[in-house]
């Protein structure tokens, strides 16, 4: 009887024991609340993985500033993958525990917290220091101002490019395209060379969804954009059904990749890194891992090029915007070390560093030492200066609700869908969402 | 310890503790869930309230009808594994062959493994490029049949529950196997003397010796393929296109990703009222009495 008592307690104990370690475990990213030597610690959340190599510039940042500024704050980073970070972020949203400083996605993503008071509103800092507000380029703000005001720091700009491998297209004996046709028919050559002319991944719903919004804007341009955002269009817009039909035209010609369907984003992109593509459709971001010669053997080879537009009067309308914004917590308690901070990380040393090491496009207006930059930045930044028009991806503008739905009927598309349907659909969603 | 427990008030304090946790983590949030429901809210800024409009919404949404319909094959699916097939293999084994212990263990495994585990498995086995499956097929020369198996919404669904079949038949099998060697070896004497065959055994002994165990496994494989998440949230996140979704990867989508908490409790209901449904059913379609050997 004795023994099976001290059995018992001895379980007790050990059931009581695995539930305290399963509650005071963090993950490996979380770090704890006081920083070194006892100073104060500003929190920054930000999506990340370990493979990311932006996170190191990102920590490198936050430590320049930390290592002295007036008001004695140590600045670190928490990053969560990215599904995670969104889902964590709302859930501390709601619960009044966000961390002082957050990333935000533009438009429609910050809006619901903004509406809730969740956000510190930056207005007055940028009146207050115009010299700071100047130092945008201009137009980068607006997507951040909600009513008038500014709720967050676009620390970054973006947009849509299509990669290219210049031997690849040298060996084919094809040049960059001018026009839509052009385009075509470098795709045909390149496919009747049994080369594959296009990699994208279509198990990610937001690719094959900047794709399809990349060729709608080539057809329907800044109108269809405007349009569909104060409601005067129409989701099944001829444009929208256009641009699916050209997608589903490629397709059918041969011009991605065999098993498509089936393939991840790193798995699309590695087939580009290692020269098994000739092109590649995403967003400057991806320059970071680029420029990168251990990831990307076909580094040197790389171009990029602005796709050209079916209709040729809306060259130059892409998909792009700002990027990598910050915000700061209504419920943080040192604003004025965290807006210090923001200032900071937009400021020309912090830029710099983002652009030559990462090849990430200020959001700033800056001179730039030609010889620091990567050959490849340089080509996206001629993109960019290019651009007549940039219209936002998406899901940043409708958020999760219609613009996560453009993006499962865009891989619905390119599942081989009826694309008329496919935007029918999507129109009936976004009309019965706005009541749910 | 009769004396202690003779005491109705005893009964009550030794209770209370596992009832306050109770209500305060079960109840309560039923009931809140219930409320916020009746609201337009991202729970941010104050909610509008709408009454059961979220409702009338719900039953004229297409992917909650496709969820909805997604679980019921989940559920058809579950049952037919879980217990038909489930029944058969633990009655094998229960026929006391060689290796039953083994066997035993080898079926119980996978509902071991955490279901993340089990999802990432599975992708890697379906994967198109360097699955297992598509592979397999290649080897034995049906190379035609390759599909991009979770990326075909025709079939997407159906593979994830082949998955789920896999994964519990080993649980739902023990269960039963626990309650088959419940019954004692006389009644299995007495008919091998009568002469009955092994099914004539099943049928008339066997299985209406265990049926009440049945009935609990019945409710325990209905409310959680009507709950279930994780597979699907691992393997497809819902996808391609809402093909997979399931009630609950819908509610969390409204919820976390749209910041439509209202409607989002709105479905968390409906699934409650569901499983609710189911256990009442089961029950009534189960009617049993307490048996005593």
């Amino acid at each position: 009887m004795k023994r099976r008592k001290i059995a018992s307690i001895l379980l007790v104990g050990a059931m009581v024991g695995s539930m305290l370690v399963g509650c005071g475990q963090k993950g490996d990213d979380a770090k704890a609340e006081s920083g070194s030597d006892g100073k104060e610690v500003l929190t920054v959340m930000c999506p990340g993985t370990a493979s990311d190599t932006y996170r190191e510039t990102y920590q490198e940042i936050a430590d320049d500033f930390s290592k002295d500024n007036e008001f004695g704050v140590e600045v670190k980073y928490e990053f969560y993958e990215r599904e995670q970070f969104k889902t964590k972020l709302t859930t501390l949203m709601a619960s009044n525990s966000v961390p002082d400083i957050f990333f935000t996605w533009e438009l429609d993503y910050l809006k619901p917290f903004v509406d809730g008071g969740k956000v510190y509103e930056l207005t007055g800092e940028l009146d207050g220091d115009t010299e700071w507000k100047d130092s945008f380029i201009e137009g980068t703000l607006d997507p951040l101002t909600y009513d008038g005001k500014v709720y967050a720091i676009p620390t970054q700009s973006t947009l849509a490019t299509m990669y290219y491998n210049k031997q690849i297209f040298e060996d084919n004996g094809v040049e960059v395209p001018e026009t839509y046709e052009e385009f075509l028919e470098v795709c045909e050559t390149l496919k009747n060379n049994d080369v594959t002319p296009m990699t994208l991944a279509a198990t990610t719903a937001w690719v094959p969804a900047e794709f399809v919004q990349q060729l709608a804007d080539g057809i329907g341009g800044m109108d269809l954009y405007n349009g569909i955002v104060d409601g005067s269009k129409k989701w099944n817009d001829e444009a929208h059904i256009e641009a699916g039909k050209e997608v589903q035209n490629m397709i059918d010609k041969g011009y991605f990749q065999d098993g498509m369907l089936g393939m991840s984003e790193d798995e699309a992109k590695a087939l580009f890194q290692q020269g098994k593509a000739a092109m590649y459709y995403m967003g400057a971001w991806e320059v970071s891992t680029f420029i990168n010669e251990e990831t990307t053997p076909v580094s040197s080879d790389i171009g990029v090029f602005n796709m050209p537009a079916k209709n040729p009067e809306n060259d130059g309308i892409i998909v792009g915007s700002v990027d990598s914004s910050y915000a700061i917590a209504e419920t943080c308690k040192n604003k004025e070390a965290a807006i210090a901070f923001l200032k900071y990380y937009t400021s020309v040393p912090a830029q710099e560093k983002l652009v030559y090491d990462q090849g990430r496009l200020p959001s700033i207006k800056m001179e730039f030492d030609e010889s620091k930059l990567k050959p490849l930045v340089i080509d996206v930044m001629e993109v960019s200066k290019n651009a007549k028009g940039m219209t936002p991806w998406w899901d940043r503008v409708f958020g999760a609700g219609e613009g996560v739905e453009f993006n499962n009927q865009s891989l619905a598309i390119f599942g081989g869908d009826d694309v008329q349907t496919a935007f029918d659909d999507l129109e009936s969603f976004a009309e019965n969402n706005a009541d749910r | 310890m009769n004396k202690i427990f003779g005491n109705k008030k005893n009964i009550a304090l030794f209770v209370l503790p596992a009832f306050i946790i109770y209500f305060i983590f079960a109840l309560v949030p039923i009931a809140y869930n219930f409320y916020i429901s009746l609201f337009q809210t991202d729970l941010m800024s104050p909610g509008k309230f709408v009454g059961f409009q979220n409702y009338v919404n719900l039953f004229k949404d297409g992917t909650f009808l496709k969820a909805l319909k997604n679980n019921v094959f989940m559920v058809i699916g579950s049952l037919i594994a879980h217990l038909p097939v489930a029944l058969f293999l633990g009655n094998i084994l229960f026929q006391k062959i060689k290796g039953s212990h083994f066997f035993q263990t080898v079926f119980f495994l996978p509902s071991v493994i955490c279901g993340v585990a089990v999802g990432m498995i599975w992708t890697f086995v379906y994967n198109s490029e360097f699955g297992l499956l598509n592979r397999i097929l290649e080897v034995i020369g049906l190379g035609d049949l390759q599909q991009v198996w979770l990326s075909n919404k025709e079939i997407a669904l159906f593979c994830i529950i082949i998955v789920v079949m896999w994964q519990f038949v080993g649980y739902h099998m023990v269960i039963q196997l626990a309650a088959m060697k419940n019954i004692p070896d006389s009644l299995y004497e007495a008919a091998k003397i009568d002469g009955a065959s092994k099914w004539v055994q099943f049928r008339s002994i066997t299985f209406p010796l265990i049926k009440h165990i049945l009935k609990i496994d019945a409710v325990l494989i209905i409310t959680g393929s009507l709950k279930y998440y994780d597979l699907v949230a691992v393997m497809t996140g819902g996808g391609p296109n809402h093909s997979t979704e399931l009630m609950s990867t819908y509610m969390y989508y409204q919820g976390f990703r749209t910041l439509k908490y209202g409607y989002s409790a709105a479905i968390g209901v409906i699934l409650l009222l569901l499983c609710v449904c189911a256990v009442w059913l089961s029950n009534r379609i189960f009617k049993s009495e307490p048996i005593e050997y």
